[in-house]
């Protein structure tokens, strides 16, 4: 028997149709190849959903709900964990990274994640003590907002214990929900909060009382910890600032900040910065998870209307998307409905961007006050607001958008009549998965143009594609990040991850097998899914590896005015990237590359992708 | 002396993806990519950076091109 080090191997396996609880053994092998979090979600998926996966509905109770940790959780600085299952976003696999103590909590608890299938009828929320496991009725729980399930729950336990939970958005299926974690964490990719609703789920409370599993090479680990941590908090801008800083950085300094469902990706509003936002909201500066040296939340206070609002930051993603996407730049108002989505359980950022392409739609006439109930405009505060509400509780127009931008389009268009691609144009969405906040038409920020186009995870910024395949650059490196599991915001050069992976697990992984195998076979597993998708929705990669049309409209303001994405050099780059990847040129990975990486019983399933879509 | 910089993903868009100086003497290398990042006109915070060897292994704080003729640089920052 091979011993493992940083994991247990072991993984908790709830059903809630039956109610029965137990373990799963996995083999050291499979850990080695599939390295953890991302990596194990997608092969458990494969493995038990893959023959099916096209009937599967991620909203039924055949979805699996997977909790995953990676060897590195409790070791690295930092905290993540990953959220997966059948997307119901994209229909193919996301792992959704969320910092939580509960990922700390399942590994001290004897754990390395739990699986979560079937469906209860009631509510009920899981209780995990170290080998102790109950699934405990929710029924009180239910129809609670995020901060009154941590509060209910603090009660109920009669201390403050790490959980994940939903709120009134995942209870109603909403696909844009999130699975929240410490009232301000959010797994927001993906669209987990709505399967966890689906299976009546309304938290995970996890207590573990230690220890970790034992490291390969405690000397080597001990010195590496040191060095990761001084340089993780050497990063004094991050460090005093957060994401934060982004709000100003991306939209003045790099022209790629959504303004207004991206009409524009530049603004100069000075009090939108976070030397303002600093001075005049913040509370408590630093604040940090477990184990994390760069401690870049912040938490912020705001008061509108009379009413007091707390939360972090506001981050830069939802500073964006709740700010500048929808025409708010009043840093009060902006943490106001941050703070609004956290507490309805809603992805900020895919609802931004749904609320985003409304108030754009009801601009141009698509979306009328008959549609909506009242009126939409941008920097609105109190109809924004309302549309919050609406759409976590699929209220009127907002249960059409709680079904995400993608889907959205669809069925306005089919409402009013209109071919779909009069609406889709609008939608800045890849995949059903609307992009992150960073866009690609100047160039100066990070993601690449085909950054979203290519990437397994349509739209999500976290996860992006990019050229050169064995690079930092690349979606490999994302995969890896998110399987080991480590926050991109204290990661380093890989170099030293590797030797910090080997320290605590003993695999000695090298750059080649890194960049050549293993984030090869992640992603190779990943596309072929969200390939298959269904069931209504299925991607055709010559039509939806692209960005979405507004990216092809030249930025109209700011200092790279008229910059924009070409399509020659998309197509030219995709194949580039589908080669690098050994896919072919509709971007399915060949049976010669599937076999490479161990994939065998995946050849016969990616052959019938190819033969679907005309390919050789 | 000539200091090379290969430049990844959207970094080196303009440039072709290396950018070489000469120098008339050592520098710190940290100095010299602000220097030419700057020039580029690349705004960007040099916490974003990762500036590491040939390979991708890590850099001494304080190496000098004297040390080191050729590097690496990634934009680490992956949103946020």
């Amino acid at each position: 028997m091979v011993q493992l080090y940083g994991c247990w191997g072991r993984l908790l396996s709830v059903d809630l149709t039956t109610g029965k609880v137990g373990e799963e053994r996995v083999p050291p092998p499979v850990f080695r190849a599939y390295v953890g979090g991302r990596g194990l979600a997608t092969y458990i998926l494969w493995r038990e959903l893959g023959r099916r996966w096209r009937e599967v509905d991620p909203l039924g109770p055949e979805n699996l709900l997977i909790f995953l940790t990676g060897p590195l959780t409790g070791y690295y600085p930092g905290i993540k964990m990953v959220v997966s299952g059948k997307s119901p976003q994209s229909c193919g696999v996301v792992g959704s990274a969320v910092s939580s103590h509960v990922a700390y909590a399942i590994k001290a608890a004897g754990y390395d994640g739990i699986v979560v299938r079937g469906a209860s009828d009631r509510p009920v929320y899981l209780y995990v003590s170290d080998d102790h496991v109950e699934i405990r009725d929710a029924s009180k729980l239910w129809g609670l907002r995020g901060f009154e399930v941590v509060q209910a729950l603090r009660r109920e336990l009669g201390r403050d214990l790490p959980s994940l939970y939903i709120g009134p958005a995942g209870e109603r299926l909403v696909r844009t929900a999130a699975v929240m974690s410490r009232w301000v964490h959010a797994a927001g990719y993906g669209g987990y909060g709505a399967v966890m609703g689906s299976k009546k789920l309304k938290a995970v409370v996890v207590e573990g009382s230690g220890p970790l599993p034992p490291v390969a090479d405690r000397e080597e680990f001990a010195k590496l910890r040191y060095e990761v941590v001084d340089k993780v908090a050497s990063r004094h801008t991050f460090r005093r600032w957060g994401t934060t800083a982004g709000l100003w950085r991306v939209g003045y300094d790099t022209s790629s900040e959504p303004v207004r469902n991206w009409q524009e990706e530049w603004h100069s509003v000075e009090g939108f910065s976070h030397v303002v936002i600093e001075r005049r909201y913040w509370v408590k500066n630093p604040w940090a998870d477990w184990g994390c040296p760069l401690a870049c939340m912040k938490v912020s206070r705001a008061e509108v209307g009379g009413r007091v609002y707390v939360t972090d930051g506001p981050d830069y993603e939802m500073g964006a998307y709740l700010g500048s996407n929808l025409g708010v730049f009043e840093v009060d108002k902006v943490a106001a409905l941050s703070s609004l989505a956290d507490d309805l359980g809603l992805c900020g950022i895919q609802t931004g961007n749904v609320v985003g392409f409304a108030v754009e739609l009801f601009e141009r006439g698509v979306l009328t006050v008959e549609d909506v109930g009242y009126e939409l405009r941008w920097g609105d505060f109190e109809s924004l607001r309302r549309l919050l509400e609406d759409v976590a509780y699929r209220r009127g127009i907002g249960a059409v958008l709680a079904e995400g931008t993608y889907r959205a389009a669809l069925e306005i268009a089919r409402r009013k009549g209109i071919p779909p691609e009069e609406v889709l144009r609008y939608a800045v969405q890849v995949k059903g998965i609307g992009v992150g906040a960073h866009g690609v038409r100047s160039g100066k920020d990070y993601p690449q143009p085909i950054a979203y186009a290519a990437s397994v995870q349509g739209g999500d910024h976290t996860s992006v594609a990019g050229l050169p395949v064995a690079s930092e650059e690349s979606e490999v490196w994302s995969a890896f990040l998110d399987s080991a599991v480590i926050c991109s915001f204290t990661a380093v050069e890989e170099a030293t991850v590797l030797r910090f992976l080997k320290a605590v697990t003993g695999w000695g992984i090298s750059r080649e097998e890194l960049y050549g195998t293993i984030g090869p076979r992640v992603l190779a597993l990943q596309r072929v899914l969200l390939l298959l998708g269904g069931p209504d929705v299925r991607w055709d990669p010559r039509v939806h590896d692209d960005n979405p049309p507004r990216f092809y409209e030249p930025l109209p303001t700011g200092p790279y005015a008229g910059s924009v994405v070409s399509r020659d050099e998309v197509r030219a780059k995709l194949l580039e990237y589908y080669s690098q990847l050994g896919w072919d040129e509709l971007g399915v990975p060949t049976a010669e590359t599937l076999k490479r990486l161990g994939l065998y019983d995946v050849v016969e399933v990616a052959e019938q992708v190819r033969r679907e879509l005309g390919g050789g | 002396m000539r200091f090379c910089a290969e430049l990844l993903g959207n970094l080196g868009r303009s440039t072709g993806g290396e950018v070489c100086v000469e120098l008339e003497e050592c520098v710190e290398v940290a100095e010299v990519v602000g220097r030419v990042l700057r020039a580029l006109g690349i705004p960007l915070d040099p916490e974003e950076l990762l500036v590491t060897g040939e390979e991708g292994e890590p850099l001494p704080a304080k190496v000098t091109t004297c040390q080191v003729g050729r590097v690496r640089i990634v934009r680490l920052y992956r949103g946020g």
